[in-house]
This record gives C-alpha cells, structure tokens and sequence, in this order.
C-alpha cells in the first residue's frame, strides 16, 4: 500500500490541468471577446457539481462558486466521448447565467464510471438574437436574446451531432467563429481529459477520487477559516439600481447576511421583483456565483492562497422569494445580469462592513460600460463596431490604502484598456481626453480613487456610441467610517458651440466635430478627512490629483505654493466637527428616499407580493407613479389592485 | 592578438567567469562573489587571478562578453535617474492608468505600482498626430518651451522623455520637439518614444523610452568605467554586453539601448542550451534552471529560443523581443511549512543565501528543500560544489521534525513528501509554458541546469513524461558559457498600419529597404561588418485579419516575389491555418509592422569548442544508500565522476555526484556521460 499522495500535490496536479486547458482555448479560440476581455474559463469538475480547480489568473474570475449539479443529471445516462452544450438557465440551471456564454462538459470515465467532468465556456461574441452581440438591455424577454440551448448533446461517443451544430451556426451572425470557438473549447476538453487519465495512471485511481473529494473539503476548510472570524450576527444593507431602464422607478437590492459561526446566509428578501428589461438574474438555487462576488472577493482577498474550488461556497446559502430581480423566472430577460450582480456585490459589501469594520473598503463605483463605436461602412451597407473603451471607476478607498485611481478589484480588476493608438487605427475617431478627473475621489483619511474621463470626437457622419451598464450617475458609491462618498458619473456632448448633458445614454448619435465627454462615477473615502495628513493632502495637490481649492474645501488643508500653511490648516480644521461614523450615502439617496421613503417601498413590495408575477413589475410602476400624485401610500396600492380586479391587499 | 574569449556573467551571489581557448578548444570555469555595491570589482579582480592561474595574460583576450545587471537592478530598486515626461495634450495619466489590468483579478487590496515618472512631472503639450497621418495639431514650441521651463523651475530635471501619440510611424513632432528642446538647453538630455522602440501602443512604448532613460545614464557610467579599468590591465579585446534577444552587442550600443539588455542573464544561458542542444541535433526542449529562490523556465522550439514581447522588468511590461522566461516560486532554499489546517505547502518563501538552509550551518533553522533532499538521500555527507560545502543531515532533520510532527508522520517520510510538493509544483509551472508555447512533452526534452535543477530534474521528466533529460556540462556557469558563444544579434521593426491589397511593391519594398538600412547601421557602428562576417537577415510581419484585435508574427521570404499583396495573404493564411485550423478568405488581412533580425554567424567555427568529459577522480563513499522517491524508500547506487567519465550507463535509482551538480536519476530513467561532458538520462533500461 502505497503513502498517501499529499493533498498538495493533487491540488497542483489539478490546477496544471485547468491552467493547460485554458492556455489550449486561450491560443485557439477564434473570438476577440475573449482576448480582449478574457471572458472564458474552464475546469474539472466533481461528480458534486463543484470545481475542483478553476483557472485563477487566465480568464473570468467571477465564476469560481459556480455548482452544476444540475445540468450533471439531465441525461439520464452519458457515454465517453459525449460532449454536452447548452446556454440557458431555465432550462440547464448553473452553470448558464445569460444566453453568449455557450457551455460545453464532457464526462471522463474510468473503469466505465464517471470520475469527474471537463468543462469550459466562452462568451460567444454574437449567439443570434436581436441585436448584434445579443445583449440588448432592453429587450423584454429572453426569446429576443438570442439562440437558446438546454443540454444537448453536440457529440455523441466522440461524434459530431451534424444537425444540432448545423441548427447553431445557421442562427448566429458569425458562424465561422462560433465554430472556431466551439472546437477550441472541444480541444481544451480532450486535454483536460486526457490529464486526468494521466493523473489516474500516475496516482491510481482511487487516489485521484479520494483527491478530489480531498480538494473539495481542503477548499470548504480554508473558507471556513476566514468566514469564523467574521462575528456571529445579522447584517442587513440596502442599496440601488438607479433606474430599470425603461423608466426612473429604482431597483431596491436588499440583503441580510447572516452569520452563524463557519457558516453565512444571504437573504434577499425584501429586493424588487424581476423586470422587464435585461437585468435580471435567473435563479439562486444552490450557490450562485455570480450572486456571490463580493463573498468570494473577501474570501480571496483574506485568503490569498484560497483553492480554487467552488467548495469554498460549501457554508454558504442564497435564499430569495421568488421572481425576484435575483430570482427571476422565465421567460425574463437576463443579458445585462452583470450590472445586477455587481450591485448585489456593493450590498453584501455593504453588509459585510458592519460585521467587519475596518476590513471592508468604501463602495467602489461598481459600473463597468465597454462604450462601443458603430460608424457607417457605405460599400457594405453594415457597421464597423469597435469598443473605445471599458468605462470603470476609481476604487473605494481602503481601510489601509486609498482607493485604486480608475480601476477596482472585485468586478473588473481583470480587463484591459485599449490603446488609443489602436482604437484610432480602427475606427474614425479622435480620442481627446482619457485620464484621470481630479477632485473626484470620496475625501477622507484614505482618498476614493478618482473618475476616469474619456472625451472623443466622431469623424464619420451618423456615428453611433452606445454605452451599456453605466450607473452611479444619481446614486453616489457610499464612503465609510466618516468618508465622504465619491462622485456620480456625467455625460456630455459638445455640437459646435452647444455642450448639453446628457446622463447615462443608451444610444447616443453623433456627427463629424461631435464631442462625447463619459466622466465615471469615483470610489468613496473612508474615515474622517480631518485625521488625512496634511502632507499626504499636499501630495495629492503636487500630483493635480487634487485643486487646492479642494484641499481646502474637503480637507480643511491649506496648500499655498506647493506646501502646507500650517497655521492656516490648524485654524481651518479646528473649525470643523469630526466626520460622524455614519454611511454617507451621498445626496442621490436622499432624493430617491424622500421621493419614495422606506415605508412606502415597503407597503408597494407587501401588495406585489399577493400578485402573479406578470403584473408585479406593472402594479409597482404604477404604485410609484401614483404615489407622487397622491402621498397616500395605502389608498394608492388599493387603487391599484381595485384597478387589476382584485381586492385591497 | 591571442585566442581566448572571455564571458562573464554577473548574479545576484556570483559573479561567473568561463574561459574558451579557441585554439586548444580548453575551457575553464571560475566564480568569484558578487560585489553588490560596485560590481566591477569582481568582474577586474576576479579575471586578473583567473588569467594569472590559467596562465594566460591580459593581451590574450580577443574577445570580451558581459552580461551586466546594472540596468535590470536600477528599476527593481528604483534608482534611476531623475526624468521629466512630455505627452500630448489630454494624456497626462498614460502612466497612470497602465493598461488598467491588476496583477490579481480579485484582491481588495490591490495595489499598483507607482509610475517611474510621478503624476507632477508629466507635462501635457499641445500637439496631435492622427492615425492617418494628418496633423489634427501642429506642435506649439512656445507652449513647450514654456512649459518645460516651469517643470525645471519647480523639478530641476535634466532628462526629459517626449512621447506622443502616433508617434511610431509619424515620428515629426517628437523629432521637433527635440530639437527645441535642446537648441534653447543644449545640455538636456532628450529621449523620443520612436528612438527607443517604435511600435504601436502608447503605454508599452511610452515606458520603454522612460526606462531607457531611467537606467541609460548609470549603464553608461558603469559600462564606461569597466573599459577604463580593462585597459589599465592591458585587456584590449572587443567589448560585448549580452542582450535579453539572446544575442550581443557593442558597449556603446548597450549605453544607448540599455533597455534592450535588461533580462539578458537568464538569456544567455538559455543559449548556451540552444547550442548544447544543436550539438545534439535536438532542436525542441524545456529549460529547468533552479536556483535558491526561484525556477526559471524556458522553451526552445525548432532550435530558437521562444522569445515574447510581453516580458516584465519589475513592474513594468518590456515588448522589446526577449527570450521567454517563466519564474517559478519554488527553489532549493524554498521553505516547507503546514497551513492552518494542516496540509503541507513550499514557499513562496525563501531562507535565501542567508540564512540559507538547515543543513547549510549558516543559521538557517526552518526546514526548506534542500534540507529534504538532504535527508532523502540525494545529497550525501560529501556535500556540495565539489565538497567545499559540507552538509549538516542532523541540522536538516532538526529543522524538519516540527513540521513532520505537525501532519503526523516522521521526518523521512516529511521529507519525501516536501520533494513530491515541490515536483507537483515544478510540473504545473512547466506544463503551462509548453501548454502556451504548443510544445508537446512527450516529444520534447528537459535541460536542467542552476544548483538544485540536476537534482529535481529526473522526476519532474517522469512527471511530465518527457522522455529525455540533458545535463549540460558545468551546469554551474552556464550564463557566462552562453555569453561567449552568444552572436551579435539586433532586431528592428517598422510600423506600416496597412491593408496588404492596398499596400503596394514600392511602400513594402521600401519599408525593408529602411529596416536594413537600420540593421546595417547598426553594423557598421559596432564594427560587426569586417566583411568577413556572415550575416543573417530574418523579415518577419505582424499581421491580422482586418477586423480581428490580435495580430500574429509570420516569418517572411527576403524577396517576395511579385505582389506583395498576394505573398503576404499567402504566407499569413499559411501561418493562420496552421495554429487555428481555419482560414477566413473573405476577409482582408490587415499588416501592422514589420520586423527584421539580424544576427552576424560566427566567423570561425572553432569559438565554439566543446568541453571534455571531465577528469575522474572519484569520491570516496558509499557505493549504495536508500534514497526516497515518489513515496517509497529503495537503494540507489550512488555513481563517481570517474565512472560516469568512463561512459557506463547508470540505471535508476542512482544518484550521480559530479564535482558542480549532483544527478538524481529516477527508476526508469538511464544515464550517460557523452563526450562533451553532457549527462543524459533516458526513458528505457541500460542496455
């Protein structure tokens, strides 16, 4: 008999397989999306559902805590060689969560029994629907987003399913990548297959399940650890989507985490019902990740050597009541779901704060806006379309360091810019501004990171811009332990002589000469901005990070000539009362919640309740409505539901 | 002038010296510690000693090669000079904002590093190029001028770097600039972002220019000083610095573009593989050089080095050409420890060179990998480096025993498994390099070289099923061996930004006409051109689809013959199907630069002779001892240089004890010593 193989070695021997995979499906795939933003992944995954290992520093991050337990038993039985597909949530569960991302699994045997599963994914850069890309924020159900696939089987015992790929590609816009994408991900699972083979014939096959359920339990311990260390407790945060898309009615997100020593609920009872745009999410069975952003994100970040398995989920639990915005059932639309899930992030954050003061950061802007160029090509007849820029704000400042200046590291820390040398290569554009704003980061002891601006100018008659998942334009992020929140997002543009504000636009036209200014929301300061040293303050002034005029203003530090007047800082700051330890939420959240006070949401959310689901999303914009004409909130729901045809509730 | 060619090669601990004769073919090998503070020292006091017990005199020397650190050491401590930055107006934050990725995906406490130039020193100049090549903006020298009098006034900076948008094919308003610049300062120092690599990419190119400056000034100072002091011992050879391409140049060449000698240590070992490897007629492999600290790793594939452009210099991403190298955290003196819940884990820390490990006697008292290998058996009582070092096994096992206590088994089998994490490691860093490089292992083979390589290597080959292993002769001073047979090479490139259909014969011919003329310059100034010397030209494009964002690098004809429209879809469709399978023949394809390499062959094939085996004298010892491998104890015949030397096969389990490597060749593997000194182990029994 031989020793124990030590669990490390195992680990490592897992993650060589994933990170080979993905370098496979790096090198062959066919899409930009996926060298542009890396958005793919892969991994071997356990006959529980979870990752045994997932890919950490090639690819999306964000779906480490995914389990698809569900999508494992769709078929009754599989055979080797079998290769799986499939993209919709409804009908395959995790690991789907919006209609690009296209899924492939395939069982490895060993000894006829199934030992484990290769997987991978790859956002397709257009899977059919409406609009070009098929994500269109707009659109009202998921019939419009695309070509939707439950599990079905595109190879059988090692061959292809002609009928079934041939079904794909006719109903995509871009056939020829699709099919490169799906034989590059094919590829990377007959690597992996083949590795698992070869760790079986290294280690044997029983030491190899045994690692794997070695792994999974290694992964829930070390998560485990960090989540005992968070105290015993109910937690309970609120925060916003400012708009649906189709009208100003908020989006009200509301968690309570609770903790009970190694283990962590969130509960979302009390957030909006689905809507009928794209932003919701489908489903919260089990642990879905993409709900989980932040808990991962802290888990990492307390954690840095965390495995890479979605067993560090294990002790977590999702609950909501159905239909919700992050429960949403079909046939609701879920393209943009990643606006949602980012929010959902600033609000377990936000809840996690409490529980943890001094380890969470101040909210970070939480919006990230790849704004896209379409210029006219006359001889086709189509579109050159070419992302300018991923729009992402400062960080939130951190309890131990300022915010990040343009960048953030739970939502987007993986993407990259484009140079503006390339971007104007491809496209007729002249970028005029791309940089950092000063006086934008939230003031404190630790700075919010400051806004990103970009400013171009549109060379080609009839140039389109459209700007999808910018927020944080009325809802400022919030600053913690007396820092001030950071700045809102702003959009203008200049025609001749005529600069117009123009908010978060969806699509926005513009001609030669045209100026289009996207200024990103800023992260939030934490802790008073009295206790910020003065000379950290006159730093700031000598980078042009800060106007003097803001030093004195925010800080209560005099800057003259590029140095400290002490006298004049001492005088000014001793003028001013402490920063209160209180959330500070920024003046957007006061309107929205003088406009609509927590009771009234409260008594519009218990009538929607007693609804069927495809009226709650009308019965609230209407209770919304009236309720600015007639501040009666209780006379308003009976109205509405007298209205439906049904009685008071 | 005499027949001896000198390299050296400066480390962070050694300074290593190897000696060829190219007459007699004799090679000697020294090293002398580094002197950290003025690294000159070593490399004059160290040669005087090793030329007067070599017997040769300073006039012997025909042919000096250097590989300095001096640049790479001036960004990692962030001690260059004192630089200015002008961009164009509405780019003040290109160092700011990177390329906005972070080094972690997710981390709430990301940091990133701070730009070489602060945010206060960046100054923005009404000026823009467009794409095309129109002028949006003509430059506004006032505005400079005054400008920059303000950033002196307030930073007193003498070196400025100037980096506008564009500027990589429409180089005239840094060129103007310039000239401004230093007709009203005449003593400023002025670098343009086209001088120094002129390539697409503002950020990439915007920090190679700050870097050149930043490390130029000390470069040349220590560059300047090490010929003084070589004259002064009568040293009146050529001068050559090793470059990160792999290749050399001269030493006024390598003041000027001191950037593109950053990463050139670890890449003159890694043509010294190449060169080992073409002499045994392999031309694909993986490199394993494992120091104390860290394991570099390396590819050759089709008898070059892989080289990239997404090299990193601290914080900073190099896209001049360097030869690939991959860092592992994981080394001989890597330190073994439990996690909170128990599992064993190795490194990233390190006991370094001080306190070093266990069994070293220098202080060290945690356990780290070489104090396993210790109690494992492959290093026996005889020690190190010829038995210079002496090992200290009750040390090793004192450091282990905590540890073995702590995931409940006795200090062997702690032992074992230490080695076993730190091959699993080995293998998931190595099977990503050749996963990317598209090499396929089974048909590939290891080269180990670097203190604790030789000893790993055997099992990290089983691992990853290569099937052969090389051991190169005098593992030990590799990099300096690889610099004196490393040729002059420099590389250019050239951006066009064109449809190939619209390209036209005259704009391509003329854009290679241009890379050449640069090559032949380059030449001529550091006097490579003697016309003896061959020299070999490779034109190489960068191209795309049209609308796709990455572009891939095609080797060209030097004629194209005919359209060049028509060859270049040729020869990229070629290059595309063979790496995706597919071709798109609908859409354009899209050149974005171009690129020549220039490497000047050897004159006289002799400089690279090859050692011999070494002499016998074999080392007392025991003939067998157990050793542990892969969880299980078995005896190993423990092998003399003196057998080795005499051309037996040893069959593992054995362990090989040459005087500057020892060799742990695993069950299955087989071993030889060929006749230049190589040991190489092979899947099969001896027979």
């Amino acid at each position: 008999m031989p020793a124990e193989v030590p669990l490390e070695v195992l680990y490592n021997r897992f993650q060589a397989i994933v990170e080979n995979m993905s370098h496979v499906i790096e090198r062959t795939a066919y899409a930009t999306f996926i060298k542009e933003t890396a958005d793919f992944s892969c991994g071997v995954v356990a006959t529980t559902g979870e990752y045994v290992a997932y890919p950490w520093n090639l690819g999306a991050p964000g779906y480490l805590g995914t389990n698809m337990r569900e999508l494992l038993g769709h078929f009754p039985e599989y055979a080797p060689g079998d290769v799986i597909i499939c993209n919709d949530p409804y009908l395959s569960g995790q690991p789907c969560t919006h209609l690009p991302d296209v899924h492939v699994i395939r069982p490895i045997f060993v000894d006829g029994e199934i030992l484990a599963w290769a997987y991978a994914f790859i956002h397709a850069s257009d899977f059919g629907g409406t609009v070009p890309a098929s994500v269109w924020p707009t659109a009202r159900e998921i019939y419009q987003e695309g070509l939707r696939l439950r599990p079905t089987k595109l190879y059988r015992g090692g061959r292809v399913n002609q009928e079934v790929l041939n079904l794909i590609l006719d109903n995509t816009r871009i056939p020829e990548t699709n099919k490169g994408d799906l034989e590059a991900m094919c590829a990377g699972l007959e690597v992996c297959e083949n590795q698992v083979l070869e760790a079986v014939e290294r280690f044997g096959r029983q030491a190899v399940a045994d690692g794997i359920d070695r792994v999974l339990e290694y992964g829930e311990a070390r998560a485990r650890r960090v989540i005992e260390a968070i105290p015993d407790g109910a937690y309970h945060f609120v925060d916003y989507m400012e708009d649906d898309l189709y009208s100003a009615v908020p989006l009200r997100i509301e968690v309570d985490v609770r903790v009970a020593g190694s283990d962590l609920v969130v509960d979302f009872d009390g957030t909006d019902p689905q809507v009928s745009s794209a932003l919701n999410m489908a489903g919260v069975a089990g642990t879905n990740s993409l709900l989980c952003l932040a808990i991962v994100g802290y888990l990492t970040s307390q954690d840095d050597d965390l495995p890479k398995t979605s067993a560090i989920l294990r002790p977590v639990t999702l609950t909501a009541p159905p239909s919700t915005l992050v429960s949403a059932r079909h046939p609701a639309a879920i393209g943009v779901r990643y606006a949602t899930a980012i929010r959902v992030g600033d609000a377990v954050y936000g809840a996690l704060a409490q529980a943890l003061p001094g380890a969470i950061p101040a909210c970070s802007p939480g919006a990230i806006s790849p704004v896209v160029a379409a210029v006219p090509q006359p001889e086709t007849g189509g579109r050159l379309v070419e992302v300018v820029q991923p729009i992402l704000g400062g960080g939130g400042a951190r309890p131990g360091a300022d915010g990040l200046d343009a960048a953030e590291s739970t939502y987007g820390g993986f993407m990259r810019n484009t140079p503006v040398e390339t971007c104007e290569s491809a496209l007729p554009i002249i970028v005029r501004r791309y940089g950092l704003v000063p006086d934008t980061g939230g003031a404190g002891r630790r700075r919010g990171g400051l806004a990103m601006r970009l400013d171009f100018e549109a060379r080609h008659i009839d140039t389109e811009v459209t700007a999808r998942g910018l927020e944080r334009f009325v809802l400022a992020p919030w600053g913690l332990a007396g820092g001030e929140a950071g700045t809102s997002g702003r959009c203008t543009v200049r025609r001749g002589a005529e600069t117009e504000d123009i908010g978060k636009f969806d699509l926005l036209r513009m001609g030669p000469g045209d100026v289009v200014s996207i200024v990103s929301p800023a992260g939030a300061g934490y802790g008073d901005p009295l206790d910020r040293p003065a000379a950290e303050v006159a730093a700031d002034v000598e980078r042009g990070m800060l106007t003097a005029a803001h030093a004195a203003e925010s800080y209560g530090v005099v800057v003259r000539d590029g140095a400290v007047d002490e006298a004049a800082t001492e005088r000014a700051r001793s003028s001013r009362s402490p920063a209160s330890g209180a959330i500070a939420y920024g003046p957007g959240r006061a309107r929205l919640e003088e406009r609509w006070p927590d009771g009234v949401q409260a008594r519009v959310r218990r009538m929607l309740t007693g609804l069927p689901i495809g009226i709650r999303d009308w019965a609230k914009h209407e209770a919304y409505r009236r309720y600015q004409e007639n501040g009666d909130i209780d006379a308003v729901c009976d109205g509405v539901l007298r209205g439906l045809g049904r009685g008071s509730g | 002038m005499g027949s001896l060619q000198v390299g050296v090669d400066i480390g962070g601990t050694f300074t290593d010296f190897t000696l060829v004769d190219t007459e007699s073919g004799r090679r000697h090998h020294a090293k002398r510690p580094t002197t950290a503070g003025r690294p000159a020292d070593a490399v004059i006091e160290g040669l005087a000693e090793i030329l007067a017990a070599t017997g040769y005199r300073p006039a012997d020397v025909r042919r000096f090669v250097h590989g300095q650190t001096i640049a790479l050491n001036t960004v990692l401590q962030r001690r260059g000079e004192r630089l200015g930055l002008l961009v164009t107006d509405g780019f003040r934050d290109v160092l700011e904002l990177r390329r906005l990725h972070l080094g972690k995906p997710v981390d709430l406490f990301a940091v990133r590093p701070e730009p070489l130039i602060p945010r206060s020193r960046v100054v923005e100049v009404p000026e823009r190029m467009l794409a095309d090549g129109g002028e949006d903006t003509p430059l506004d020298t006032a505005a400079l001028l005054e400008r920059v009098a303000a950033l002196r006034s307030a930073h007193g900076v003498d070196h400025l770097v100037v980096a506008f948008l564009h500027a990589h094919v429409y180089p005239g308003h840094e060129r103007a600039a310039k000239q401004a610049l230093l007709d009203r300062w005449p003593d400023l120092s002025v670098t343009c972002s086209h001088e120094v690599w002129p390539e697409i990419r503002e950020y990439e190119r915007t920090v190679a220019a700050v870097i050149n400056a930043y490390v130029a000034p000390r470069v040349e100072h220590y560059l300047a000083d090490l010929r003084t002091r070589l004259r002064e011992m009568g040293v009146t050879a050529v001068c050559m610095i090793t470059k990160s391409n792999g290749g050399v140049t001269g030493i006024e060449d390598a003041g000027d573009n001191a950037i593109q000698t950053m990463l050139s240590g670890p890449a003159s070992g890694i043509s010294a593989v190449r060169d080992t490897l073409a002499e045994l007629g392999i031309d694909s492999g993986i490199t394993l050089d494992m120091g104390g600290t860290s394991t570099d790793i390396a590819v050759i594939r089709g008898g070059e080095p892989v080289t990239s452009r997404e090299a990193e210099v601290g914080d900073f991403p190099v896209v001049l050409p360097s030869i690939e190298i991959s860092s592992i955290g994981a080394g001989g003196g890597s330190i073994a420890r439990a996690d909170e819940t128990g599992v064993l884990k190795l490194g990233p820390e390190s006991a370094g060179a001080v306190p070093g490990p266990a069994s070293y006697g220098k202080g060290g008292t945690r356990p780290t990998l070489s104090d396993a290998f210790l109690v494992c058996g492959y290093l026996g009582a005889e020690g190190l480096a010829g038995g210079s070092l002496r090992l200290d096994e009750a040390a090793a096992r004192a450091a282990i025993k905590p540890l073995a206590d702590r995931i409940g088994t006795d200090v062997e089998t702690a032992a074992g498994q230490i080695v076993q994490v730190a091959t699993s490691s080995l293998h998931r860093g190595t099977s990503a390099v050749l996963a990317r490089a598209g090499v396929e292992p089974k048909q590939s083979v290891l080269v180990a070289f670097g203190g604790a390589g030789p000893v790993q290597a055997c099992a990290l080959a089983a691992e990853l099923r290569v099937p052969k292993v090389v051991i190169p002769a005098s593992p030990g001073t590799l990099c300096a061996t690889g610099a004196v047979l490393a040729r002059p090479r420099a590389d250019f490139i050239r951006t066009l930004n064109a449809d190939v259909e619209a390209l036209g014969a005259a704009a391509y011919t003329g854009a290679v006409e241009e890379l050449r003329d640069q090559a032949r310059a380059w030449l001529r100034t550091n006097g490579f051109d003697d016309g003896r010397a061959r020299v070999a030209f490779q034109l190489a494009a960068d191209m795309r689809y049209r609308r796709q964002s990455y572009e891939i690098e095609v080797a060209l004809p030097d004629d194209l013959g005919g359209d060049p429209a028509v060859a270049l879809r040729e020869a990229f469709e070629k290059a595309y199907a063979s790496r995706y399978a597919i071709t798109s023949p609908d859409q354009g394809v899209f050149l974005v630069s171009l690129r020549l390499f220039s490497t000047v062959e050897p004159a006289e094939p002799g400089a690279g002779a090859a050692p011999g085996r070494p002499d016998g004298g074999g080392t007392a010892g025991p003939a067998r001892r157990p050793i542990r491998h892969a969880g299980a104890v078995m005896e190993a015949d423990v092998v003399t240089p003196d057998r080795m030397a005499a051309g037996e096969a040893v069959a593992g389990p054995a362990v090989i004890a040459l005087p500057d490597s020892t060799i742990v060749v695993v069950p299955g593997y087989t071993a030889v010593m060929d006749a230049r000194g190589n040991v190489i182990a092979e899947v099969g029994n001896a027979g």
